[in-house]
């Protein structure tokens, strides 16, 4: 009896911990908050999932991308910000080439 | 009172979009070089080393609030821990204002101009002896001598300024490494020294302008 209790498969079905639903609750479209409870196993899920090679994967796909993006916004000067670059490159050459003559 | 919030919200909208449209925090752990001559320091403490006297230990934080633009704050120190003496503690508080390109993907060239307000101190712990609080204490049955701790301290603070041009590569978008040249610019006076409320004369280093050159490892969240 007992041994045929122990043999039986449990009848349960393994989700995956990227797609858990308590990161659906935080992270989906709802955006709802999480109760005290809640709050360690969503970050185990969190932590689990990162490391999955799900998670892997979109990390490296997120870092390609922001990547990307900051390139495509910073790749030139824009307003001020050019003003500051000169100011800060000529004193520091004017310092150097004071300290040398 | 109206008028003054009908301007004052459009304001405060476009500014904080701008801050979380373009919100990238900066965390930079890393260590600088340079050259400050504290011959009259290390006399006075009989003690030097290369660590003490030019290394700097850096946490710099930096917001970035517009495409080419990061805005911050900067702590570099300096060291000097002599065993059962003196403790000597340079604290250079830097005030950022940056500017950046990307050149390429990965690589970013930094352009940084910050005024800096710094400060020096000088402590040692000591332990001392008081009739006052020995004869209390055996009032209440203790026997012995008690002794009490406490740290005297001697400090400055000064203006300064600080430039330095510099490169860093994203080894992942939240990872980078930074390397900078620049230099610092310090005002200090060796007569504006105080101690317990008192001003004094302190020691004739020269900070005046100094080369400077940072490494540091840079977290992007």
């Amino acid at each position: 009896m007992v041994g045929i209790l122990f043999g039986q498969e449990a009848d349960t079905v393994e989700v995956h911990p990227c797609d858990s639903p308590l990161l659906e609750q935080k992270k989906g479209n709802e955006k709802r908050p999480l109760k005290l409870s809640q709050m360690l196993p969503f970050t185990i899920n969190v932590i689990k999932c990162r490391f999955s090679e799900r998670g892997k994967n979109a990390a490296n796909i997120q870092d390609v991308r922001n990547k990307k993006m900051t390139y495509k916004d910073a790749q030139q000067f824009k307003s001020f910000s050019s003003t500051c670059a000169y100011c800060a490159t000529v004193m520091v050459v004017v310092f150097y080439l004071s300290s040398i003559f | 009172m109206l008028r003054m919030n009908q301007k004052l919200f459009p304001i405060l909208m476009i500014f904080f979009a701008t801050l979380n449209g373009q919100s990238k925090l900066h965390i930079q752990l890393g260590s600088g070089y340079y050259e400050p001559n504290l011959a009259v320091l290390n006399e006075a403490f009989g003690d030097s080393s290369f660590f003490s006297t030019n290394i700097l230990l850096n946490f710099t934080a930096t917001y970035q609030v517009y495409y080419n633009t990061r805005v911050g704050i900067g702590s570099w120190n300096s060291f000097h821990r002599l065993k059962d003496s003196f403790n000597r503690r340079f604290t250079y508080r830097v005030f950022i204002l940056e500017s950046f390109y990307y050149p390429h993907e990965a690589i970013e060239f930094n352009f940084l101009l910050a005024p800096m307000w710094n400060s020096c101190d000088i402590s040692i712990g000591i332990e001392n002896t008081n009739a006052n609080w020995s004869d209390l204490l055996s009032t209440f049955g203790n026997t012995g001598t008690f002794t009490f701790k406490s740290t005297a301290i001697m400090n400055s603070s000064w203006f300064g300024f600080t430039s330095s041009i510099g490169i860093r590569y994203y080894i992942k978008s939240s990872l980078g490494l930074d390397l900078r040249i620049g230099f610092t610019k310090n005002f200090y006076n060796k007569e504006k020294w105080k101690y317990e409320g008192e001003t004094i004369i302190g020691p004739g280093i020269k900070l005046d302008a100094l080369p400077l050159l940072r490494l540091g490892v840079v977290f992007v969240r």
